[in-house]
């Protein structure tokens, strides 16, 4: 049983019915004293006990490295936190496996000073609004505001729970489910979507023959006197949280498209372009997944996850390169189905991004605004997870046998850009210049704790000074 | 043609390790652009690492790593005519090398310092350096030739097509012929034959002197077996290991692994070196001789064809007990990342590795030679990258080409002619 009560709230909701949401990254002052700050925060943050969907507003917070080091956790402690956590994700090796280039960035550079990000859900403008202006107020004494972004979901119909992103695609839809944990809750998935806790919650049994995955603890001189954590485990109930930002130059995109997708006489097709743009992704604009619905024949939308590619084995609806197929290859990653799934479950994240920035009423013009998607995901296991399925699956060249191509949509470690193979009767058609039109603008990682390990961060008498 | 692997370990001047270190880097820093060995020109080289292994037997030892097509002598003079100097450099930080300009003696230097390799994969069996290269430019033509033929639905004249555009290409004449076998005779090493010959011989010979001698014969065996698998279940409850240390408080040092990653990554394959103390006695010894030979075995029985054990993205790896066999010397040459490559140990292959590393100190404990051990996976990654040492020099002839790829071009030439049924036709059009 998951200790929900312990739990923040994000981590088993992504709270669709809060759309508006801000997202503060923090340093704490030189100087200052951040414990008032956060004994009050440990009483607001949202649990996923007292999470109810009528609630007007929500807030969740996550440290970095270097947050944990500036409230005063002890070298040895420390110490036992991840290495990845600790060089983060700007780190210039990690930087080189996952294909980055952080010198680029904006936010999150290898000497960023962010410690805290504080994550604020509203369910309309205001009541977001108002949250905002209190916790800003209230972090006013003791923090220096880095970065803010600010975020609107796009419900596809008014009142549904599919949201899009800016390209226009229902996004979120490939959501794991927590093995034991609501199974009354489980969506209609594709084989191998229950997944053990421990993959995406610390303290509990993860995909490796029931094993625990790896948790923070305590050593000396960090002591716990007043016993908030069970046997000195800082991680329990908490996890870890990759963020990312990720600019979407939409006209790039949609030009691209049409590019490639003229007519002989260059007029535009439109029907192409929506073709073209389903196999990058591997699902229509409205979710449907080409692997089964390759000329978008209709599907129940409860079932926009409920598919596999073991009958699309050689990508002729699905490409074997396009976005969803990198992201979560299902049966496909191995040889073997079987085999595939138990490899593909090692490797799965909980993904609570959102987009930023306004929606473009003409796809194809520009209109010198800035947007993109915050991705944000939740593992327990970084190295293993985020940084794996980045490295193996998105950006790695020879994926599922490949010669030199990334990922459509989101681009890789390639030799030469835009090379995107859709394999067709009696032979593939091989597209150039599908390039990318995302770009990472910075990124960090964070630990989310549990709310026990919230309280004890927030006391000094348990610490070293 | 055979591709075989040497490990050549040679005693480095103490006083010269830093020397060497920073020549060894500057050529591995930049592969591409250095001028020191001229690669290129050694065309049946496939793999290559030079490394510096500080505490050796006696001292600091330069450790050679090659995998290339045909004779290590061969390969060895083909190296030395084409580096001589390079090896003059390398090797005049060695204690026991005075040779200048001189290819023979600098040949006969290099095969007396060759150790025994104990296990030797192959993924790609029998396809030789320049064969890959050539299948890969043959599959690349055919590709440029694919993107000009207009839109057509019959796979048949689709092939038809690229038969015709391969027969007229002057370049790509040697494509008209088949690529040569690779028995499985030629595959087999010498000491495999001998070895089953040998159990062979040990278990049915006694045959020959009746029934009743042969029973006693196989109860003996029987006897001796169950004593040392005691021995060893004995063994593993009671040897040290780094299962007993919560995972978090056993992470190597993060020094280390900078160092080590700073070289990954660069290309889409990788290195791994490493060496492992090997559990001290006899019984640990001959345990993992066993072992060492069954994998390598059965490697060559029946993973040849680009997959180890389910794995397909080894492109060589060795085992060599060194230094008396108080050492387990490690070489891997694989495609994606690190993380990558223990994962798919882990989730295909774990019972052979912990078979043979269950016999170096500290593994996570094992219980009957393959259970246990690497399927704990964090401990087994932290006990990897422990062991695990920094490669001052690797040399990749094929960069962009993983070991999927390489098979898919022989594939792709494999049925260029001849009759292809139709599912097969469908399949062979699908490699591109």
């Amino acid at each position: 049983m998951l200790e929900t009560d312990d739990i923040q709230g994000l981590v088993l909701s992504g709270y669709a019915s809060q759309r508006y949401a801000a997202y503060l990254f923090l340093t704490i002052r030189d100087m200052a004293d951040p414990n008032p700050w956060l004994v009050s925060m440990s009483s607001q943050v949202t649990g996923a006990a007292n999470f109810d969907r009528n609630r007007k507003t929500s807030i969740n917070i996550a440290f970095t490295y270097k947050g944990l080091v500036r409230l005063g956790l002890g070298q040895r402690t420390l110490a036992t936190f991840p290495l990845e956590f600790m060089e983060d994700m700007s780190d210039l090796a990690r930087a080189q496996m996952l294909g980055d280039e952080p010198k680029k960035w904006e936010w999150g550079k290898p000497g960023h000073r962010i410690h805290i990000l504080l994550m604020l859900f509203g369910r309309d403008r205001e009541s977001l609004s108002e949250l905002l202006a209190e916790e800003r107020k209230a972090s006013a004494g003791i923090a220096d505001e880095e970065l803010l972004i600010e975020s609107e979901t796009f419900p596809v119909a008014p009142g549904s729970k599919l949201t899009h992103e800016h390209f226009g695609f229902v996004d979120g839809l490939a959501q794991p489910d927590i093995l034991g944990y609501r199974p009354e809750k489980y969506g209609a998935n594709g084989p191998g979507n229950e997944i053990s806790p421990g993959e995406f919650i610390l303290g509990y049994e993860n995909e490796y023959f029931g094993q625990v995955t790896a948790s923070p603890h305590l050593h000396a001189p960090d002591v716990d006197q007043t016993n908030l954590l069970r046997e000195g485990d800082l991680g329990r109930n908490g996890t870890y949280l990759v963020a990312r930002q990720m600019e979407q130059d939409v006209p790039g995109f949609w030009e691209m498209i049409r590019a490639q997708s003229k007519r002989p006489d260059g007029t535009p097709d439109l029907e192409a372009e929506e073709a073209l743009a389903a196999k990058i992704v591997g699902r229509w604009r409205d979710g449907t997944p080409i692997a089964v619905s390759p000329d978008h024949n209709g599907i129940d939308p409860n079932q926009l996850n409920n598919f596999g590619f073991a009958k699309d084995a050689h990508g002729y609806n699905c490409p074997l390169g396009a976005h969803i197929r990198r992201v979560n290859p299902r049966e496909t990653v191995l040889a073997d189905p079987t085999d595939s799934i138990t490899t593909v479950k090692r490797h799965r994240m909980i993904r609570r991004g959102r987009p930023y920035g306004s929606l473009m009423t003409d796809r194809y013009t520009p209109d010198g605004q800035k947007r993109g998607l915050l991705f944000l995901s939740l593992n327990a296991n970084i190295e293993r997870q985020f940084e794996f399925l980045q490295n193996a699956w998105v950006s790695s060249p020879n994926f599922a046998g490949l010669y030199d191509e990334a990922d459509p949509m989101l681009g890789g470690r390639t030799e030469t850009a835009g090379t995107f193979t859709v394999p067709k009767c009696p032979v593939r058609e091989r597209r150039i210049g599908v390039t990318t039109h995302v770009t990472v603008k910075g990124g960090a990682y964070f630990f989310m704790p549990g709310l026990a390990t919230l309280r004890y961060l927030s006391t000094t008498q348990n610490r070293s000074r | 043609m055979k591709q075989r692997g040497l490990t050549i370990l040679s005693p480095i001047d103490g006083s010269q390790v830093q020397a060497l270190d920073r020549l060894l880097r500057s050529v591995g820093d930049d592969i591409e652009h250095q001028t020191l060995i001229p690669f290129g020109k050694l065309t049946l080289l496939h793999f290559a690492s030079w490394l510096i292994l500080e505490d050796g037997l006696h001292g600091p030892e330069l450790i050679f790593e090659s995998n290339f097509d045909g004779d290590a002598k061969d390969f060895l003079r083909e190296l030395a005519e084409q580096a001589l100097s390079a090896l003059d450099q390398i090797y005049g930080h060695c204690t026991d090398y005075a040779l200048h300009g001189d290819v023979d003696a600098t040949v006969r230097y290099l095969l007396a310092h060759v150790v025994y390799t104990d296990t030797f994969y192959v993924s790609c069996g029998g396809f030789t350096a320049r064969q890959i290269v050539q299948e890969n430019e043959l599959r690349n033509r055919i590709e440029q030739f694919l993107a000009q033929l207009p839109p057509n639905e019959d796979p048949a004249s689709v092939r038809r097509s690229i038969q015709q555009f391969v027969a007229n290409d002057p370049n790509l004449q040697w494509a008209r012929d088949p690529a040569p076998s690779y028995t499985l005779f030629e595959r087999m090493r010498v000491r495999d034959l001998v070895v089953v010959l040998l159990v062979i011989t040990g278990l049915l010979g006694p045959l020959a002197l009746g029934g009743k001698i042969w029973g006693i014969w196989l109860g003996i065996v029987f006897f001796v077996l169950l004593t040392l698998y005691g021995i060893l279940r004995w063994k593993e409850s009671t040897d040290s290991s780094i299962s007993n240390t919560p995972v978090e408080d056993s992470q190597p040092d993060p020094k280390k692994i900078e160092q080590l990653v700073s070289r990954e990554n660069r290309l889409p394959q990788n290195h791994l070196f490493s060496i492992t103390p090997v559990k001290p006695g006899i019984f640990r010894f001959g345990l993992l001789k066993v072992v060492l030979a069954l994998i390598e075995f059965r490697g060559r029985v029946t993973f040849y064809k680009g997959s180890l054990s389910g794995i397909p993205s080894i492109h060589f790896a060795r085992w060599a007990m060194i230094h008396n066999g108080k050492h387990l010397l490690f070489l891997s040459n694989f495609d994606g990342s690190w993380e990558h490559y223990l994962g798919e140990f882990i989730d295909q292959a774990a019972e052979g590795l912990t078979a043979v590393w269950s016999n170096a100190v500290n593994f996570p404990r094992a219980s009957n030679l393959i259970q246990g051990g690497a399927r704990d996976e964090q401990r087994f990654k932290d006990y990897a990258r422990g062991m695990q040492l920094y490669s001052q020099l690797w040399y990749n002839a094929y960069p962009p080409l993983s070991v999927v790829n390489i098979e898919n071009n022989a594939a792709i030439r494999a049925g260029l002619w001849g009759e292809l049924e139709s599912n097969a036709l469908d399949e062979w059009l699908r490699r591109f």
